[in-house]
C-alpha cells in the first residue's frame, strides 16, 4: 500500500502542496495576470500529482544502492520523460477544457508557446516527486527495522523466560520411577498413590508454565506435591516445617517461583546428607513486601560445588518481572544454607 | 540336598528404602546369591564391606557421605562392583567408557538378571579402571572435585580442598600435607591436578602441586631454580616453569 494512500489526511497534504508548486507553471504561462492561467496550472499540477503516485513503486523497484547505478540512472531518466510528458499533456487537456470559457480561449496558444519549458518543469516535479519518495521509502525502512528488532527482543525474553521456568528434571522423574516400581511389589496402594501424586505435580508444572502470576497458596501447593513424591523416597530424612501466613499465602508470585528453590534444598541440601535435615520454608507479607525464606542445611565438605544455576534462573525470573523491586540473597555458612527473597507484595484484590 | 557351592554374598548400598527393597526383591528371585548387607551411604558401604568380603557390591553413584565414585576408590580391587543411577549422563558415560557394569534406574528384574550373569563370569578378576579415572571421566565439564577421600589405615578421612597445603607425587602415589598431617593415597599427581580448581591449586614442580594461598614468599634456591615458602616456614620447591604458573596465580 502507497503510504500516501494509507493515511488520508497525507494524501490531503500532498495535493495541497502541489497546488502550491503549480506556482511555477504558472510563472512560465505568458499570460500569468489571468485567472484562467492560474487555475489551468493548479488543476494541471493537482491531477499530475495524482499520478505521480505509482513512482513510490518505481522508486521501491529501484533502490539507491551503488552497484545498481546504471539500472537506476536509465530508470530515472526513462521515468523522467515519460512523467514530464504526462505534465505536458495534462496541461494542454486542462487547458483545452478551461478554454470552453469564452474568456479563457487564450490558454492553448499560451500553453502550446510554453512547450518545452513546461517539459522541463516536468522533469524537474519527476525528480523532486523521486526524491520525496525516497525519504518516504528510507523512513517506512527504519521503521520497519526498529519494530523488528522489538518483536526479536520481545521473543527472545518470552523465550527465556519459558525456560527460565522451573523444569520438571529427569533426575526427579526417573528416581520416582525408580519409587513406583519398587512400591509396586511391597507396598501397591501406595504405588498407586505416588502415581497419582506425580501426575498431579506434572500437571502442576504444565499449569503454571502458561500462567505469570500465582498465589503464594497455589504455588506452595504445587511444592506441596513434589514434596509428597520426594518423601516416599526420601522417607524420615525429609522434614519439613512450613510457615506460611495467610496474608503470604494470599500474595501474587511468578509461577514457579517457589519450586526451583524447593527442588534446589532436596538436591544440595536434603539428599546429600545422611541424617534428616529440615528444609524451613516461611512467608511473611506486611508494609507492601513479600518476603520469603527457605533454609536448609549443608554437608560439612561437599564433593562438588555445582547447583546454583537453579537460583541464578529464579533471580532472573524476578529480575524480568519485577527489575530492581526484588532481590534474592543468600547466607551460606558450614551448616546452613538460606535463601531469602523479597518482592513487591501484590494481591488479586488489589492489584 | 546339597549345595552345589555356597551362595554369592552381595552388598547393596543405597541411601533410600525403596530402592533397596526393590533390590531385595529382585535378589530374592535368584537363587544363588545372597544379601549379607544393606548401607545406607557411602560410609557405611565402605565399612561394611571389609567387614563381610562380600563378592558383589550393588553402588549407587549419588549417595550421602560418600558418592558411588568415591567408595570404589576405597574398595578392593577385585570386589565386582555394579552401579546403579537413574540419571547422570556423565557418569553413563564414564561407565560407557570404562566397561563398568551399571543399571539404569528403572531396570527390569531382566536386565538385573542380565548384569549378575556378567558378574558371575568375571567374578575374582581384578578391576582393570582406576577409581580416580572413572571419577574424572564421569566428571560434568567445569565441575571441580571439592574434597578428597583419603583411607589411613582402617581409618577413612575427607579432606576439604581448602584445608590442602600440598601435594607432593610419588610414582603413583600422592601424598596430601594437610592441617600438620600427611596421608597417602594411590593416584597420579596428575589426575589429582585435573580435578582440582586451578585457580587455587598450582602445579609448582614436577612432583609438587600447590594450593597458592598457603605461599608466603618466593626466595631463591639453588642454581636457577626457587622455593616456595609457606606461611607455617614449609618450603616447596618450584621449577623455572612452575614458577611461572605460580606468579602467574598470585598475579605478581
Amino acid at each position: 500500500m502507497h503510504p500516501l494512500l494509507s493515511v488520508r489526511r497525507s494524501l490531503t497534504a500532498y495535493l495541497l502542496i502541489w497546488s502550491g508548486l503549480a506556482v511555477v507553471p504558472w510563472v512560465l504561462l505568458r499570460s500569468s495576470t489571468t485567472l484562467g492561467a492560474l487555475l489551468a496550472s493548479v488543476v494541471g499540477s493537482v491531477v499530475f500529482a495524482l499520478l505521480t503516485l505509482p513512482i513510490f513503486y518505481l522508486c521501491r523497484a529501484l533502490p539507491l544502492s551503488p552497484d545498481q547505478g546504471w539500472r537506476l540512472f536509465t530508470g530515472h531518466v526513462v521515468a523522467a520523460a515519460l512523467w514530464s510528458i504526462l505534465f505536458l499533456l495534462g496541461m494542454i487537456l486542462t487547458a483545452e477544457v478551461l478554454a470552453l470559457v469564452p474568456a479563457w480561449q487564450g490558454l492553448p496558444g499560451e500553453v502550446g508557446s510554453a512547450e518545452t519549458a513546461l517539459l522541463g518543469v516536468g522533469v524537474l516535479f519527476y525528480l523532486l516527486v523521486a526524491a520525496f519518495h525516497y525519504v518516504l521509502l528510507a523512513l517506512e525502512e527504519r521503521r520497519d527495522a526498529v519494530e523488528r528488532q522489538t518483536n526479536l527482543a520481545m521473543s527472545a525474553q518470552r523465550a527465556e523466560l519459558l525456560a527460565l521456568r522451573a523444569q520438571v528434571h529427569p533426575h526427579f522423574l526417573f528416581n520416582s520411577l525408580n519409587t513406583v516400581s519398587a512400591l509396586i511389589g511391597y507396598d501397591p496402594p501406595k504405588a498407586r498413590q505416588a502415581c497419582l501424586l506425580l501426575a498431579e505435580y506434572l500437571r502442576g508444572t504444565l499449569r503454571g508454565q502458561d500462567q505469570s502470576l500465582v498465589s503464594l497458596g497455589d504455588e506452595w501447593a504445587l511444592s506441596q506435591r513434589y514434596l509428597a513424591v520426594e518423601a516416599l523416597r526420601l522417607g524420615e530424612r525429609l522434614q519439613v516445617e512450613v510457615d506460611l501466613d495467610d496474608a503470604a499465602r494470599a500474595c501474587l508470585v511468578p509461577s514457579l517461583l517457589l519450586q526451583p528453590l524447593v527442588e534446589n534444598a532436596i538436591t544440595h541440601g536434603i539428599t546429600p546428607a545422611a541424617e534428616p535435615q529440615p528444609l524451613r520454608v516461611r512467608g511473611r507479607c506486611g508494609a507492601g513486601r513479600l518476603s520469603l525464606e527457605l533454609e536448609n542445611g549443608v554437608e560439612p565438605a561437599p564433593r562438588r560445588r555445582d547447583g546454583g544455576v537453579g537460583l541464578a534462573n529464579v533471580r532472573a525470573r524476578l529480575s524480568a518481572q519485577y527489575g530492581s523491586d526484588a532481590t534474592l540473597r543468600i547466607a551460606r555458612d558450614a551448616e546452613h544454607f538460606k535463601v531469602m527473597v523479597d518482592l513487591p507484595a501484590s494481591t488479586l484484590e488489589a492489584p | 540336598m546339597t549345595k552345589a557351592r555356597s551362595d554369592r554374598r552381595v552388598i547393596i548400598a543405597d541411601d533410600e528404602e525403596p530402592a533397596r527393597k526393590l533390590l531385595a526383591e529382585y535378589f530374592g528371585a535368584q537363587p544363588g546369591w545372597q544379601i549379607v548387607a544393606e548401607a545406607k551411604n557411602g560410609l557405611e558401604a565402605v565399612k561394611l564391606v571389609n567387614q563381610h568380603t562380600p563378592d558383589l557390591l550393588l553402588l549407587d553413584v549419588q549417595m550421602p557421605k560418600l558418592d558411588g565414585f568415591e567408595v570404589l576408590g576405597l574398595l578392593p580391587a577385585d570386589l565386582a562392583v555394579v552401579f546403579s543411577t537413574a540419571f547422570d549422563e556423565y557418569a553413563v558415560k564414564a561407565f560407557e567408557v570404562h566397561a563398568v557394569d551399571y543399571l539404569l534406574k528403572p531396570f527390569s528384574a531382566e536386565r538385573f538378571a542380565q548384569a549378575l550373569a556378567r558378574v558371575e563370569k568375571r567374578l575374582g578378576e581384578a578391576r582393570t579402571v582406576s577409581a580416580p579415572a572413572l571419577a574424572t571421566t564421569a566428571r560434568a565439564p567445569g565441575v571441580r572435585i571439592e574434597r578428597l577421600v583419603i583411607r589411613d589405615g582402617a581409618e577413612i578421612s575427607i579432606i576439604a580442598a581448602g584445608d590442602i597445603d600440598y601435594v607432593q607425587g610419588q610414582d603413583d602415589y600422592v601424598e596430601v600435607f594437610h592441617a600438620g598431617r600427611s596421608s597417602l593415597t594411590q593416584q597420579t599427581l596428575q589426575s589429582l591436578e585435573d580435578s582440582l580448581d586451578p585457580r587455587q591449586f598450582v602445579r609448582v614442580h614436577r612432583s609438587y602441586l600447590l594450593n597458592v594461598s598457603r605461599v608466603a614468599r618466593i626466595e631463591p634456591w639453588g642454581q636457577g631454580s626457587k622455593m616456595a615458602v609457606l606461611h607455617d616456614a614449609r618450603q616447596v620447591p618450584v621449577s623455572r616453569s612452575g614458577e611461572a604458573r605460580l606468579r602467574a596465580a598470585l598475579g605478581i
